[in-house]
C-alpha cells in the first residue's frame, strides 16, 4: 500500500521530468541560436542527447508510478491496463503524448544539421504539453496555456545555457570562444528575462484571485520561496552580465574560474528552483482549487 | 540533529495535493448507521470528474470499479453486487479530476 512518503516520491519524479525536459527543450532552442558555433553546438547536442532520455525515461517511471497511484494497491497498479486506459483518456495523456513527441522532436534535433523547424517545434511542443495538465487548466484557459508555454521556454532556455556556458569556462572552450558565447548570451537572455518575469507575474495575477490568501497557504509559500531563488538568480546573471563577462577580456584565467564558480551556483539555484515547481505541483493544492 | 529537524519539517507540511475537488456528499454518509445494506454507493463532487475505484473493507471485503469507458461525471453511483452483511465499513474511493489530478477520501458506515 503507498503510505506517507508517495507524496514525496511523486515530487521527487516530477522534479527530474521537469528539470531533464527544460535542459532538452533548453538545449534544443539554444542550438538554433548557436548552429554556427560548432564547439559549443557540440556540447549543447550532448546535453540535449542526455537530457532528452533521461526525460523520456522519467516520463514512463512517472506514467507507471501514477498509474500505480490510482489503483492503491502498491505496485500491482503499474500492470494495470486499466489505468494507463484512464490516463490516456484524461489531460494526463495528452500532456504525456505532446511532452514525449516534443522530447523526440529535440532528440532528433540532435542528430545532423539541426535546422530550425525540428528543435523549435519540438521545445514548443514539450513546453505546451505543462499547460495541458495541473493547475494551468483553469479559465482563461487559452491565455494560461501561452503564459505557462512562453515563461517555460524562456526559463529552459536560461536554464540549459547554464551547465553548458559551465562547461565551457572549465574546459571545454578557448577563452576567445567561451567570451563570443557568453556575450551573445547575455544578449538574447535580457529578452528571456523580461518574457519570464512578464508572463509569470500574468499568469499569478490571472489564476490567482486573492494573492494574500494565496501566500498564506502552503502553495503560496514556496511560490514565494521560488520567487526569492529567482532574484538571487537575477542578481548572479547580472553579476555575470556587467562584470565576469566583460572581464574575460583582460584577466581571462582568473575571470574565466570565477565564472564557472558563478555559474555552478546559478545552476544550484535553478536546481533549487525546479524542487520549488516539483513540490507546487504535487505536494501542494491551489487555495482556492 | 539535522535529521530530526528535517524530518519534522517533512511531517509538518500540509499534504494536500489529494485534495481537489472535494467531495460534497456520499449515500451512505460519513458516520452513518443503516438499518439495512444499500443498494448502491453514491458520490457527489463538487466538479465533474472519473471515479478509479471504491473499495470497502470492514466486515465484508469489496472492490467496486467503473468500466474503463466510465464517464466523467460530477456523480457517481455504483450498484453493490451483493447485500453486505451486518458491521463497520470503511469505503476508499479514488478520483481523477479534469486538471489530472488524483482525488482520495474516505467514508466510515455502519449497518446494524
Amino acid at each position: 500500500m503507498m503510505g506517507l512518503g508517495d507524496e514525496y516520491l511523486a515530487a521527487l519524479l516530477q522534479w527530474g521530468v521537469v528539470t531533464a525536459t527544460c535542459l532538452a527543450l533548453g538545449s534544443a532552442l539554444l542550438s538554433c541560436v548557436y548552429s554556427g558555433n560548432r564547439p559549443f553546438l557540440s556540447l549543447l547536442k550532448q546535453q540535449l542527447r542526455l537530457a532528452a532520455c533521461c526525460a523520456l525515461l522519467g516520463l514512463v517511471l512517472q506514467t507507471a508510478y501514477t498509474a500505480a497511484e490510482m489503483y492503491d494497491e502498491g505496485l500491482e497498479g503499474a500492470f494495470e491496463p486499466n489505468m494507463y486506459h484512464f490516463i490516456w483518456q484524461s489531460s494526463l495523456g495528452t500532456a504525456l503524448a505532446l511532452r514525449a513527441a516534443g522530447l523526440l522532436l529535440c532528440l532528433l534535433s540532435s542528430f545532423g544539421r539541426p535546422g530550425l523547424v525540428l528543435p523549435l517545434f519540438g521545445a514548443l511542443l514539450s513546453a505546451s504539453s505543462f499547460a495541458a495538465s495541473g493547475h494551468a487548466v483553469a479559465e482563461p484557459r487559452l491565455l494560461l496555456a501561452v503564459l505557462i508555454t512562453v515563461h517555460l521556454l524562456c526559463i529552459s532556455f536560461w536554464f540549459a545555457a547554464v551547465p553548458a556556458l559551465m562547461r565551457g569556462a572549465f574546459s571545454a572552450l578557448r577563452l576567445p570562444q567561451l567570451r563570443d558565447v557568453a556575450e551573445t548570451f547575455g544578449g538574447v537572455a535580457a529578452l528571456a528575462t523580461a518574457l519570464v518575469v512578464a508572463s509569470g507575474a500574468l499568469f499569478i495575477l490571472l489564476r490567482f484571485e486573492d494573492i494574500w490568501g494565496l501566500l498564506s497557504s502552503g502553495y503560496g509559500l514556496t511560490l514565494l520561496a521560488k520567487l526569492t531563488l529567482v532574484v538571487v538568480i537575477f542578481a548572479l546573471a547580472a553579476l555575470h552580465k556587467w562584470r565576469l563577462v566583460p572581464g574575460l577580456q583582460n584577466d581571462g584565467g582568473r575571470m574565466t574560474r570565477r565564472l564557472g564558480q558563478s555559474l555552478a551556483l546559478e545552476l544550484l539555484l535553478f536546481l533549487a528552483i525546479f524542487v520549488c515547481v516539483a513540490a507546487m505541483t504535487r505536494l501542494f493544492t491551489l487555495p482556492h482549487g | 540533529m539535522n535529521k530530526r529537524i528535517f524530518l519534522a519539517a517533512l511531517l509538518a507540511f500540509p499534504l494536500s495535493a489529494f485534495a481537489h475537488s472535494p467531495l460534497l456528499s456520499s449515500e451512505p454518509s460519513n458516520n452513518a448507521r443503516l438499518e439495512q445494506s444499500p443498494d448502491s454507493f453514491q458520490l457527489s463532487f463538487k466538479r465533474e470528474v472519473r471515479l478509479l475505484k471504491l473499495k470497502l473493507e470492514g466486515a465484508q471485503e469489496l472492490v467496486l470499479k467503473p468500466g474503463p469507458d466510465a464517464a466523467q461525471s460530477s456523480h457517481h453511483e455504483l450498484p453493490l453486487p451483493t447485500a453486505l452483511a451486518a458491521g463497520k465499513y470503511i469505503a476508499s474511493w479514488r478520483a481523477m479530476g479534469e486538471d489530472g489530478h488524483l482525488m482520495k477520501g474516505r467514508i466510515k458506515f455502519s449497518i446494524r
